[in-house]
């Protein structure tokens, strides 16, 4: 609680820019420190340890939970940092962090969660400094044939793939229609028009409508209100006119707070979220009671999320991920380091392959995942997630 | 001596009003020429015609002839004016704080290091800052002043400053006249004196002086001759010889038949208002000690130059001048700035900004003239137990205010006619229609007649009169125009520099009165 | 008069508005269904820009630090929901403790104000923006009980959007719905908002209003009449500030979501746009200007973006409402300072 109390309050710090940068780091490793310290007197725990950095809770709460699950798994071996609030504006603390983590002798593993790019050059020094770390990002997304070079190994979504899977599964699902939200500015980004076209060939091929509906831009300056509202409005048109054997996918994560919303009253599909998870948006839309003790429990609020589905009469018409990739990845990028160090293995040829990464998932998570290497890289690999059914 | 400014049949008119009506005047090369005049005699108009002044284009130029040096110039805007060699000092300063005295004196006529200028041209060669340093030690040693130019302004007192603005002026090469608007206001007695000793000896250096001065003293000392303004046009210029401070006053104020409007009231020393040594602070000023009693049922008359305070009572009872002290209405106390308090003890006042502070001008008539009683009186309420809730009798209202339209003879459409295009007459008494809807038991009124037309004049005049007789209230008139005063009031107050400096009767010699203003003790002209 | 002639922001959006029916008949966008949103859409913000009123009134500008008054009412929707209150008196209760925490905050903020006259609109700006993240603050740490408001994975902290679906979700919209036809007209919805439109208008017809309205006319001439100035400024910013945590309550009924942290960040901009469409200037503004302004302007965001998807040039139009509303604000200020100040060079 203390710690949490510490961090919400240089949360609140960061925002007013009143900390000073320098400051930042050591603000937080006096939060650890102690916290690790402990510990290590009464497990007697091994003699290395693992970093792992994520933002702050505010700015992306999935990360920062992974991140201190893990620390208390394994007290005394994980370290958790996490970056400054406003990482853009502080690219160099955010660096000078992930080399600071490589000062620690006994340091064998670092791995980065962030869904940000621009960490590379940090990765590289602490490569430079100290060849035996084992580097992971999970994941970072800085140019690929770069980070296939100078990273141990590389964990992300398959995005791409995604464009094909979401659209089968819908057609499985009984999908005649899939409506594509998405905006400007995010069809700007390559990975999110790449699989918009994927998704498009793919409706086609499977003799599906595919239908492509622009929202108002939430980055343009007036907030993600206006989106939501026209979404409010558009949902009910599309399915009056497509029927409820329709899929809708948003490219943006709020829109799944009013399309699943709408998915209960109007009973069309939503075969998948943007970012998977069953802790985004379900449970504001179905109001889900989710006891602190239960926080962390999938299994749980999965079932509680298919009750509800049950009595709105939606049993199998939702589907998402079983857990939270942005939680998955982390944790499992550090139990994989753990795996490693402990086994002494030979990453390329005992870890990098999809065999071994598949397998190592259903036995320390019990979720099934296809891994794939990206572009025929030996240590980048993008997995997608099997599904639930609701 | 040759004359270096000739002005021959100079108007200049604002909109209906003539400000100069064909003005002759001439400076002579070397001469140190007095203007002197009451509050809009034309004196500033005349200095802003000469300087290029922006208003003066604006609101339509100006006509008559204008001959500098001998030869015939029309001065469009203030560049002109430099151009050809007239520089002004105005009352308020316009330096730059953060700026040396060097810079500031040579603002916009550095001297530039040849070199640069050669190479970057004028705009972007590198300033001497040596040799502005040395012209501007040289200017104020003209002045008589021993100052490092390398100090900030900022941290200078203010005679300083007004020497800096002197000095600016006299270091332009080609000054032949320089123009000072009252540059003695703002010094004390022995800064005045070095001032007009410095003049003299700008004097001595060939360039011609016109000095503005409400110090009768300061300007019979230093002038070689003195014209002057009243009501826009020169009544009479005297030169060193026929310097005579009583006449020159009596001719500033004018001889006008005055025929006394008021009746002889018996007035009993009955106090109705009464400041006991308040203190006021009004824009840079701080006065000290004013005291004055304000008698049941009389018109009391404040005049006094501009600037003189003849506003501090009503603002500062009104929290627009700051004022602390013991003032008692009816006997009991009350705090100044307190206006709630203060209005709904029966306390009103019309401000002489009139269109500024005195009128609400997009609204409709009805509105300016029930206002103050809707706020302060139940009468227009249509529930009074909903307070300020209740909604308002428009049918009272608008009944009321045709009955003024009618009573004071207000010229309008109608009654929902926005005051802002009314004349200034009008707009006038719909000021006093919405004083006496107030039912007041004071009335403060500032300048009822500024900007108002002969006609219009009497009838508010009249107006006040009746005011003051039949609804029995005390009004408390400030002018600058004596002669209105002299009709209207039971006794006139003379304000000197933030005081009252005098209680006149009405019927006292126009002489003592422009002494009285011009802040002469009567004692010393009936010597 | 002045108020009566039609604007130059007016007929712009008129013509926008115009441009965009036309293009909806032609490409067969039911128009029936358009219409019965736009009532929606109209009462459900037309509350937030209402809440405008009473500021300009007092002479204390545009109210761009809308969001503290929108976070009053945000915290009255969740105490109502912490109490699990339902249907009307949830509803009622989240306005009623909305509107009291706005007289608290309204009387800071006029504090505020009032030290810093003539330059409401950027210190207004500043407030707003700067309670934001004092507001995120207490969202985090607030110890609120019912689960369904608390984040799903931490347990601690309130999420940022919480459903009303269990509460008082369309309580308004969806009451008394009075169907003509194919036309459905939520009664209650514009009843409710038609009715603080009177109050408002009424209030301007007392003896305060009528004070008010010359406080912001010419504040030098209220204070020589009597009139403590500073109190009825406070007395508009209090009430300002009431309305617009009643406005977010009515707001968030029929968005159907509570939305806290950075919600009311921006929820000022269009308000004001919409009362400048409506003609009201930064001196002095009607409740028939908030009618106007609020229905051209949601009207225009209803229609444009369905269009844009239709005929195929979405950034295009979206780009061209984001000039439209913009570019409005940017022409009432310049539009303010030139007639006045600048007009005679």
């Amino acid at each position: 609680m203390k710690k949490r109390l510490m961090v919400l309050l240089l949360a609140l710090a960061m925002t007013f820019n009143l900390a000073a940068c320098a400051g930042e780091p050591k603000k937080e490793e006096v939060a650890e420190v102690p916290a690790s310290g402990e510990v290590i007197k009464e497990t007697e725990a091994p003699s290395y340890k693992i970093g792992i950095i994520t933002p702050t809770l505010s700015s992306s709460e999935d990360e920062f939970r992974a991140g201190d699950n893990m620390v208390k798994k394994y007290p005394g071996i994980v370290k958790h940092l996490t970056f400054p609030e406003n990482v853009n504006a502080e690219m160099e603390t955010a660096l000078s962090q992930i080399v600071s983590l490589a000062d620690d002798p006994d340091m064998k593993a670092i791995i980065i969660a962030s869904g940000g790019s621009g960490y590379l050059p940090g990765l590289q020094k602490v490569k430079e400094k100290r060849p035996d770390i084992i580097t992971i990002t999970a994941p970072i997304w800085d140019d690929p044939e770069l980070m296939a070079k100078y990273v141990d190994i590389n964990l992300d979504t398959d995005w791409a793939r995604r464009g094909v899977t979401i659209v089968e599964k819908a057609h499985d699902m009984g999908a005649k229609t899939f409506i594509h939200y998405s905006f400007p500015t995010h069809l700007a980004k390559e990975v999110i028009s790449l699989r918009k076209d994927t998704m498009k060939e793919t409706a086609e091929k499977l003799g599906m409508e595919f239908v492509e509906v622009v929202t108002p831009d939430p980055q343009t300056g007036d907030g993600t209100a206006p989106m939501l509202q026209f979404l409010r409005e558009d949902v009910p048109r599309q399915i009056e006119k497509y029927g409820p054997d329709t899929n809708i996918f948003g490219s943006n994560c709020p829109m799944y707070d009013v399309i699943l919303d709408e998915a209960l009253k109007l009973k069309f599909l939503v075969a998948e979220q943007c970012c998977p998870t069953p802790t985004q948006a379900y449970p504001t839309v179905m109001g889900l009671e989710i006891a602190e003790e239960d926080s962390a429990n999938f299994d749980k609020i999965n079932a509680m999320i298919s009750e509800k589905a049950k009595e709105a009469g939606m049993t199998g018409r939702l589907s998402g991920w079983p857990m939270p990739v942005t939680i998955f990845l982390p944790e499992y990028a550090v139990e994989l380091a753990k795996y490693a160090i402990d086994n002494n293995s030979n990453l390329k040829e005992d870890v990098l392959n999809k065999e071994f990464l598949d397998k190592f998932a259903k036995d320390t998570f019990g979720v099934g995942v296809d891994f794939q290497s990206y572009q025929q890289k030996d240590n980048y690999y993008m997995m997608i997630m099997e599904s639930i059914f609701y | 001596m040759d004359s270096i400014l000739k002005v021959t049949g100079l108007t200049k008119k604002y909109e209906d009003n003539y400000a100069l009506n064909k003005v002759d005047f001439e400076l002579k090369r070397g001469e140190i020429h007095g203007l002197v005049g009451a509050n809009g005699s034309g004196k500033s108009t005349f200095l802003n015609i000469l300087f290029g002044n922006s208003i003066i284009r604006e609101t339509g130029g100006y006509s008559g002839e204008i001959i500098i040096d001998k030869e015939n110039t029309y001065i469009k805007d203030t560049s002109s004016a430099v151009e050809l060699g007239i520089g002004m000092v105005h009352q308020e300063f316009a330096l730059i704080g953060d700026l040396n005295i060097a810079s500031n004196i040579k603002i916009n006529r550095e001297n530039l290091n040849k070199k640069t200028e050669k190479i970057l041209g004028k705009d972007f060669a590198r300033v001497d800052v040596k040799r502005n340093k040395e012209d501007s030690e040289k200017a104020l040693s003209i002045l008589g002043i021993d100052i490092d130019p390398s100090l900030k302004v900022f941290n200078l007192s203010t005679n300083i400053k007004q020497f800096v603005e002197i000095a600016r002026e006299i270091d332009k090469v080609n000054l032949k006249i320089l123009m000072l608007d009252e540059p003695t206001a703002s010094l004390n007695e022995e800064d005045s004196k070095l001032l007009l000793s410095s003049l003299k000896r700008i004097k001595e250096q060939g360039s011609s002086i016109i000095f503005i001065s409400h110090r009768l003293e300061e300007v019979v000392e230093i002038c070689d001759r003195i014209t002057i303004f009243r009501d826009g046009e020169v009544v009479s210029s005297y030169s060193k010889e026929a310097f005579d401070i009583p006449k020159i006053a009596m001719d500033m104020t004018g001889k006008k038949v005055v025929k006394t409007l008021r009746k002889e009231k018996d007035i009993k020393e009955n106090i109705l208002l009464s400041f006991k040594d308040v203190e006021v602070n009004y824009g840079q000023r701080n006065t000290k000690g004013i005291s004055l009693d304000i008698y049941e049922g009389e018109i009391l008359g404040i005049t006094g130059l501009a600037g003189h305070g003849q506003d501090i009572f009503p603002y500062g009872l009104m929290d627009v001048y700051e004022m602390s002290g013991d003032v008692r209405f009816n006997g009991e106390k009350i705090v100044p700035g307190d206006i709630e308090d203060i209005t709904k003890k029966g306390i009103y006042i019309l401000p002489d900004e009139r269109k500024e502070m005195g009128l609400l001008l997009d609204s409709p008539i009805w509105k300016n003239i029930v206002f103050s009683s809707c706020h302060l009186s139940t009468e227009f309420l249509k529930i009074p137990w909903f307070k300020s809730f209740s909604p308002l009798k428009s049918n009272a209202m608008y009944e009321h205010t045709d009955n003024m339209i009618e009573d004071l003879n207000i010229k309008c459409r109608d009654k929902y006619q926005l005051v802002r295009e009314l004349s200034g007459g009008n707009q006038q008494k719909v000021c006093l229609a919405r004083a006496i809807t107030t039912k007041p038991k004071l009335l403060f009124v500032g300048e009822p007649t500024r900007g108002i037309d002969l006609y219009s004049k009497e009838l508010i005049l009249d107006m006040l009169l009746e005011t003051n007789i039949q609804d029995k209230v005390t009004i408390v008139v400030s002018s600058g125009e004596l002669g209105e005063l002299k009709r209207i009031c039971d006794r006139i107050v003379v304000m000197y520099e933030g005081k009252v400096f005098d209680i006149l009767k009405p019927d006292d010699s126009d002489q003592a009165f422009s002494l009285a203003i011009l802040g002469a003790r009567r004692v010393d002209s009936e010597k | 008069m002045k108020n009566k002639k039609v604007q130059i922001p007016q007929i712009i959006i008129c013509i926008y508005l115009l441009i965009l029916l036309v293009v909806v008949n032609v490409i067969g966008i039911p128009i029936v269904g358009i219409i019965n949103e736009s009532f929606i859409k109209w009462a459900m913000n037309g509350v937030l820009v209402l809440s405008l009123v009473p500021m300009i009134n007092v002479g204390a500008g545009m109210n761009f630090g809308m969001p503290i008054g929108i976070s009053a009412g945000l915290i009255g929707l969740c105490i109502a929901i912490e109490l699990r209150l339902q249907g009307v008196i949830g509803f009622i209760t989240a306005m009623i403790v909305g509107s009291l925490i706005a007289i608290v905050f309204g009387l800071c903020y006029s504090k505020i104000l009032n030290r810093l006259k003539g330059k409401e609109e950027i210190i207004g700006t500043f407030a707003g923006f700067s309670f934001i993240p004092i507001m995120n603050f207490f969202w985090t740490l607030v110890p609120f009980k019912n689960r369904q408001m608390l984040y799903p994975v931490g347990g601690k902290g309130l999420r940022p959007k919480i459903s009303l679906k269990n509460y008082f979700e369309g309580i308004l919209d969806n009451s008394l719905v009075v169907k003509i036809g194919e036309f459905q007209i939520p009664v209650a919805l514009i009843l409710f908002f038609l009715i603080l439109c009177f109050l408002i208008q009424y209030l301007y017809r007392t003896r305060v209003g009528h004070v008010m309205t010359a406080v912001s006319e010419n504040e030098k001439f209220a204070q020589i009449s009597g009139v403590n100035i500073n109190k009825y400024r406070t007395k508009g910013i209090i009430l300002s500030t009431i309305l617009a945590a009643i406005g977010i309550c009515v707001y968030s009924q029929s968005y159907g979501f509570v939305e806290l942290y950075d919600g009311p960040f921006m929820m000022a901009f269009p308000a004001v746009s919409a009362i400048l469409i409506g003609g009201a200037s930064s001196k002095s503004a009607t409740v028939k200007q908030v009618l106007i302004g609020t229905y051209l302007l949601q009207t225009t965001y209803l229609l444009s973006i369905p269009v844009a998807n239709a005929i195929l040039v979405p950034e295009i139009t979206e780009v061209l409402r984001m000039i439209i509303t913009n570019g409005i604000i940017l022409y009432a200020f310049l539009y303010k300072g030139g007639s006045k100040k600048y007009g005679k060079i």
